[in-house]
């Protein structure tokens, strides 16, 4: 049972399995178990046989040698080694804002991501962080252990400052395995291109999608207004009119210009989408126009 | 400088509004935003423009204010006075009231007064200004300027009014709206002139002073008092009495000239009447005023007893007859002895026993007696069966019975009432018992609707009134008969309190047109009208001096206003623009 305001309803379920039939679609003629994105064949090998031990998953017994045998051996594979999606969500307080909030938008699609790498076979890790990484899911197996980051995602608070860079050399640290990293942020922070760069380099395939509420997006406030920063609680004042208003959109579009001006140059997919776009279409659209699925 | 409608400046009020909504809007209000990082690299670029806003707005306060400052002193009319040649304002009051419209010689009084102004406007120098105003006051006409040959024009274009019109507040009236015009000179053609303010020029166009009139009528049992005034030469004539439109006597009258009359006339033949006229066999021009008519209050009130629940619709229709008592109460049931009604109404009821005296009963919840109602009354055929001894001698002939089947139960005849039956007993219609609901019918609404009920109270009346009495109460004027007064009593004209008559025992003579009533505190009737009253009658030919050659002062008019309301307004449109821009 869901609740009302809950980010992960009972539509927002319906709409993972409609993503799942998506994302089989776009990607069939591909063996199962393809990794999101750039997949690399086959995932399972036969090497040898190993006698039985506890613990081991009954479904590789090799029930023929047992008939001949009378004993207990388990077939080996020549594993590849599994791909992992890491989805890096900023849930820091300025991701509270729009409606529905950024934060939930966030959630949202941090969910689909990991639910699209279980469904591949991949492994999926969601972190969350505001100035430091807060809190790191991993989940692997079956395409229904999504529930295990649906409840650690679930309760999340937008809380604290954003810390896009030492988040991102934190994440870099503990995570030695190449991966993709999907970045899940309005980027209203510090700089962090040279950590993006750093991991792109580093053999990671980084994406940003950047989250706006509409209130960012098209503001419509007029007159004195006393600005007041969620995160900081610093203020300025600024009396804001019509001519203001279009300037600021000519700063907004000049900054989501930027990121993607940087993400191109790094081979990065790079998605500006607003807060009260449905999930389903970011990841159907947004994304595939993106590059992020086929 | 003078204003048109000083009342404008209360628009000055919206000032301090347009500063308080200025200020509203200019107050500093916090807004939480995600971050400040685009909002700093805005404030960077738009540094210099903060102030230049700061300033536009206050800019944009200032214009609000002068807007509202120019729309205002645009709504007072403002009058620029300034020098100009001598230009002569001439007031024309015109009587449009119905007496204009008497016949007099070849014409109407109108067409004299028409004829004479014609000449009048024909003699101005064209370079006057003429406004015209014409009573009576609660139909006024006021144009101008006009140059005299417009004036002309526009007074062959006028007719009189059906209304009645005190000439002496009807010309205050309109001298005090045209004060602002600061007139040379006024002019006032009327039936009335002796009635004007002295030295006030006027057209006289009264009927010639052959004229025999009444000044007063009324009746009571078997009487009549007339009082008539002769200022004419004629000094014999006839009066016709006639009762309810049917001659009752005639008698010779001889009265001398300028000579007054009032004297009382027997006539037994008035007992049953509800209208009594008297009429002068006289050839004069002005024959209007030949006529007087009394109505009569009827000897004994027909009382009405309504029972059960309240009929809007009934109860209109009862109450607009003014012979008519009307009581709610209970039922009376098997009470003893006669009842002090004539008529029983039960609505939504029905009754215990039916009474000799007239029951109609409307909606009843359950069968009475042999009455089973069934079906509700659309709308009763009204044709007259005269011939039918039932329904003639019940007075009641509005019903088409032909179609409708009679049932004999014992002395009693029941005959079917569209869907409802009639009860008759020895030829007296006793009981009428039908359904109604507006929900069905639209006949409460007809004016079908309080005739039938008049026929029923005709019906209902031991005295069989014949015709229809359905009078609409709410007249132009009320009289207030006071009885403790009983040597003279005073009549008060309705919403004229000012005004006071005094009345010579029961006669009375009201110098307006129109139809009175007479209240004793609890009951109103009409009492008479009359089309003309004395002083319109005994109008004489007059007419009093106005200098056409004369030149207007120059303090008055050496100088001439200039509107600046169109001024004002364009400039009130030019700061509204103005404002508009700076804020965009």
């Amino acid at each position: 049972m869901f609740k009302h305001d809950d980010p992960f309803d009972t539509a927002f379920m319906r709409k993972l399995e409609l993503l799942e039939l998506v994302y089989r679609r776009l990607n069939s003629g591909s063996g199962a178990g393809e990794a999101v994105g750039r997949g690399r064949g086959g995932r399972t090998e036969f090497r040898e046989h190993r006698r039985y031990a506890p613990g081991d998953d009954f479904r590789y017994i090799d029930w023929n040698v047992f008939g001949r045998t009378d004993a207990l051996f388990v077939k080996e594979h020549a594993r590849e080694e599994r791909r992992t999606v890491s989805v890096l969500l900023d849930c820091s307080r300025s991701m509270g804002f729009g409606r529905p909030s950024k934060l939930v938008c966030g959630k949202q699609l941090a969910a689909a991501f990991a639910y699209l790498a279980l469904v591949a076979g991949d492994e999926a890790v969601v972190v969350t962080f505001d100035e430091a990484v807060r809190k790191s899911v991993t989940v692997s197996g079956q395409k229904g252990r999504i529930t295990e980051i649906l409840r650690e995602l679930r309760d999340v608070p937008p809380q604290g400052r954003t810390g896009l860079e030492d988040s991102l050399k934190e994440f870099h640290s503990n995570r030695g395995r190449r991966s993709m990293v999907v970045l899940i942020s309005d980027l209203m922070g510090e700089d962090c291109r040279r950590s993006l760069a750093m991991l792109a380099a580093k053999g990671f395939e980084p994406c940003v999608i950047q989250l706006l509420s509409r209130e960012e997006t098209a503001p419509r406030q007029t007159g004195r207004l006393r600005l007041r920063d969620a995160e900081t609680g610093r203020t300025r004042s600024l009396w804001i009119e019509g001519a203001e208003l279009r300037e600021y959109e000519l700063i907004l579009n000049e900054f989501i210009e930027g990121w993607r001006r940087f993400c191109a140059s790094h081979r990065m997919a790079f998605v500006a989408a607003c807060s009260d776009v449905s999930v389903d279409e970011l990841v159907i659209g947004y994304l595939r126009e993106g590059g992020l699925v086929r | 400088m003078s204003f048109l409608w000083p009342y404008g400046f209360l628009a000055l009020a919206a000032v301090p509004a347009a500063v308080l909504i200025a200020l509203w809007r200019a107050r500093r209000r916090e807004m939480p935003v995600p971050s400040l990082m685009l909002w700093q690299r805005l404030a960077e670029r738009i540094s210099d423009t903060v102030q230049r806003r700061r300033k536009l707005v206050d800019a944009a306060l200032v214009l609000a204010a002068l807007f509202a400052l120019l729309a205002a002193g645009a709504l007072a009319g403002p009058l620029l006075s300034v020098s100009a040649k001598p230009r002569r304002v001439v007031l024309l009051v015109i009587d449009r009231s119905a007496s204009m419209n008497m016949k007099e010689g070849a014409g109407t009084r109108w067409d004299t007064g028409r004829r004479i102004l014609g000449e009048f406007l024909a003699d101005l120098p064209p370079a006057d200004n003429v406004y015209i105003a014409t009573t009576p006051a609660d139909d006024p006409v006021r144009v101008g300027p006009l140059t005299p040959d417009e004036a002309a024009r526009a007074v062959n274009a006028m007719q009189p009014t059906q209304r009645p019109a005190d000439i002496v507040s009807d010309v205050a009236a309109a001298l005090a709206a045209a004060q602002a015009l600061r007139p040379f000179d006024t002019l006032v053609c009327t039936d009335t002139p002796e009635r004007l303010p002295d030295g006030m020029n006027a057209i006289g166009v009264g009927g010639a002073a052959d004229n025999i009139f009444f000044t007063r009528f009324a009746s009571a049992d078997n009487k009549v008092l007339i009082g008539v005034k002769n200022i004419g030469d004629e000094r014999k004539t006839m009066l016709h009495l006639a009762a309810d439109g049917r001659a009752v006597k005639k008698v010779p009258l001889d009265i001398g000239p300028d000579e007054e009359k009032t004297f009382i006339l027997d006539a037994p033949d008035l007992a049953d009447a509800q209208w009594v006229e008297i009429r002068i066999e006289a050839d004069d021009s002005l024959r209007s005023d030949n006529y007087f008519y009394a109505a009569r209050e009827p000897e004994r009130r027909i009382r009405v007893l309504m029972v059960g629940e309240d009929n809007l619709f009934v109860k209109r229709a009862l109450k607009a007859d003014p012979a008519v008592e009307f009581v709610r109460g209970d039922d009376p049931g098997d009470t003893e002895g006669p009842l002090p009604y004539d008529m029983l109404v039960y609505n939504e009821a029905a009754p215990a026993k039916v009474r000799d005296c007239l029951t109609v009963v409307i909606n009843p919840p359950k069968s009475f007696g042999h009455i089973t109602v069934r079906g509700e009354v659309r709308r009763p055929e009204i044709t007259a069966v005269a011939d039918d001894p039932l329904t003639k001698d019940a007075g009641f002939s509005m019903i088409n019975i032909n179609t409708a089947r009679r049932i004999t139960n014992g002395g009693t005849v029941l005959v079917n009432f569209d869907k409802g039956p009639l009860v008759i007993r020895s030829g007296k219609l006793v009981c009428m018992a039908f359904g109604l609901s507006l929900e069905n019918t639209r006949w409460m609404l007809e004016t079908g609707f309080p005739v039938f009920w008049a026929k029923l109270i005709g019906s209902a009346s031991e005295s069989r009134r014949p015709g229809l009495v359905y009078v609409r109460v709410g007249n132009e004027a009320t009289l207030r008969l006071l009885d403790a007064e009983t040597a003279t009593r005073r009549i008060y004209p309705n919403g004229d309190p000012d005004a006071e008559y005094e009345v010579d025992g029961f006669s009375f003579g009201p110098d307006r047109a129109g139809i009175y009533s007479l209240t004793d505190g609890t009951r109103e009737r009409t009492i008479a009208f009359s089309m003309l009253s004395p002083s319109e009658s005994s109008t004489q030919g007059t007419s009093k001096t106005f200098d056409k050659t004369a030149q207007p002062e120059p303090a008055a008019h050496g100088e001439r206003d200039v509107p600046l309301t169109g001024a004002l307004m364009c400039a009130a449109l030019v700061a509204a623009i103005t404002c508009w821009y700076v804020k965009r």
